[in-house]
């Protein structure tokens, strides 16, 4: 096992699924909230992104998604800039966001129908990610029929029936107690790695980031601290698939990361 | 008033409100609540025989000289409806009344919700759109609409057109105002869940502002029905020769007080569904 910390370092824009450069971001002629904010995700990568409330971790998933705008910067998918909210990032959100009117398969068959595929192909899409969160069963069902784990597993195969570039992911298992939570995580390792979407994840929890990720970005700062938002320090995780949080390696990893998010300045 | 259920729903049946949990229910008529209903009407029939009796001075200056008595009204209902006890133009004809009144408040009511629904969506998710039109609706929409009424007799002239649009004018604006404000209301998750859905804007609207505006639709439709049905009176005031209103404004020309009681009542009546 081996942690590296290694600094935001710019590489080729093209290997990268997803790439910020220099992004910044202010609220009208207001002080930055965020700013020199410069990140790279690989195809298949997982990133996890953890930090204090208020650092704008949150940010950096809605400014991709196209929900808000950056201010300065460039944030980039597969080589295009990112502008208004399209299918190609999908977004779990902690509170899931599913249409209440319509039934687990409908929800999940919403975005193909957009897209305008025949109705074949769009049921097949329907089943097949259905099954892959384990939810076949409950097709049927309405949103407020199922418990908060399965509602975020409709989510999630909501967005993977689009087949998107990448599934971004703010806080998901907050508000998941904490077995459903520890399913959920293993569920989603496995469901990533079979799918091989590139996922940019925000957590409040260390291990849960130290768990599923590849790396783990660390930010600081905010409006609050009267810093931009900026990102500390990278982790690389090279724990292999099957982690153990109660090994040492992992335990130690915790530590570093959470000695690096509590530090002040 | 069930005959207009149809119209009502048409407007929004694309979304049926299934995530709603399921409306209080309504009372069940236990033995106990039956005998409590009773006692209330009861007392009010024989306090207004008496008044009648004894002529009776009220508060506003009411002479209860002037009134008939609950027997001479319930007569008189008993013949509009069978005809055979008071001879005149309305014996065992108030169904004709009814069924006018009903299909002028249902046309003017069905005008109203296809107009105020759209409108009131569009109100409530756009910036512009409201600023464009907020002032206007502000200063139209408290102008009661038996101010209305003359305006229409002149614009419009005696008859049909005239009743419907002061009944359309009565509902309208209630089912504009909850419809806008439900569609402001619709949690920005699900536009934000519809958009990187790949859910272009305009779809939203009714995809998703419509449906998730349901519950507040509803109530708005429902106060809507409601006030089409109590102007009806104002909207019938306007010269058509049949109707429930109609009947009334005739009871007080001829000063047939018992008319205009049945009339009253039977609009009452029929008004405790909505």
């Amino acid at each position: 096992m081996s942690i590296t910390a290694d600094s935001p370092s710019m590489t080729t824009q093209t290997t990268e699924a997803l790439s910020f450069t220099n992004v910044g971001k202010r609220y009208g002629e207001g002080p930055f909230a965020m700013q020199g904010f410069d990140l790279q995700v690989s195809p298949g990568e997982l990133v996890a992104i953890v930090g204090a409330s208020g650092c704008g971790k949150s940010t950096v998933l809605r400014m991709i998604a196209g929900f808000e705008s950056h201010s300065e910067g460039e944030i980039t998918l597969d080589g295009n800039p990112v502008s208004s909210p399209g299918p190609d990032r999908g977004f779990v959100f902690q509170d899931y966001g599913l249409f209440p009117w319509l039934s687990v398969a409908e929800n999940v068959e919403l975005g193909p129908k957009q897209k305008g595929l025949p109705r074949a192909h769009r049921r097949d899409l329907v089943e097949q990610h259905l099954d892959l969160v384990g939810l076949g069963r409950v097709r049927d069902k309405y949103p407020h029929q199922l418990s908060g784990g399965m509602q975020q597993r409709v989510a999630i195969a909501r967005v993977l029936a689009n087949r998107p570039t990448v599934m971004l992911m703010d806080e998901p298992f907050g508000a998941l107690d904490a077995l459903t939570r520890e399913q959920m995580q293993s569920d989603l390792s496995q469901i990533r790695r079979s799918v091989g979407t590139t996922v940019l994840f925000v957590t409040h929890s260390i291990e849960e980031a130290v768990r599923l990720a590849d790396r783990v970005v660390i930010m600081t700062g905010g409006l609050s601290q009267g810093i931009p938002g900026h990102i500390r320090r990278i982790f690389d995780v090279t724990l292999g698939l099957d982690r153990d949080p109660t090994s040492v390696e992992f335990t130690d990893l915790e530590r570093l990361i959470s000695q690096e998010v509590h530090a002040q300045g | 008033m069930t005959a207009l259920a149809p119209t009502a729903s048409a407007e929004v049946r694309e979304a049926p409100p299934r995530h709603e949990p399921a409306a209080p229910r309504r009372r069940r008529w236990s033995p106990r609540a039956l005998l409590l209903a009773l006692p209330v009407p009861i007392a009010v029939l024989v306090l207004w025989s008496l008044g009648v009796q004894f002529s009776w001075n009220l508060p506003f200056g009411i002479r209860m000289a002037q009134l008939p008595t609950p027997s001479q009204v319930g007569i008189r209902l008993a013949d509009l409806f069978f005809g055979g006890l008071v001879p005149g133009p309305y014996s065992g004809d108030i169904w004709r009344h009814i069924w006018a009144s009903l299909v002028r408040a249902g046309s003017g009511f069905a005008l109203a919700a296809a107009l105020a629904v759209p409108f009131g969506i569009l109100l409530g998710r756009s910036r512009s759109v409201t600023q464009l039109f907020e002032p206007l609706i502000n200063i139209v929409r408290p102008i009661p609409v038996t101010a209305w009424a003359p305006l229409a007799l002149i614009v419009i002239g005696i008859g049909d057109r005239s009743a419907i649009f002061l009944v359309f004018l009565a509902a309208f604006f209630p089912m504009l105002i909850s419809t806008s404000a439900a569609a402001a209301q619709v949690p920005p998750r699900l536009l934000e869940a519809a958009a990187m859905l790949g859910m272009k804007p305009w779809k939203r609207m009714i995809l998703v502002v419509a449906p998730a505006s349901v519950p507040g639709i509803f109530s708005g439709l429902r106060v809507g029905l409601g006030l089409a049905w109590a102007l009806l009176v104002v909207g019938e005031m306007t010269g058509v020769n049949i109707g429930l209103g109609a009947m009334i404004m005739e009871g007080r020309v001829v000063s047939q007080i018992d008319l205009i009681m049945s009339g009253m009542i039977i609009i009452g009546i029929l008004g405790v569904p909505l």
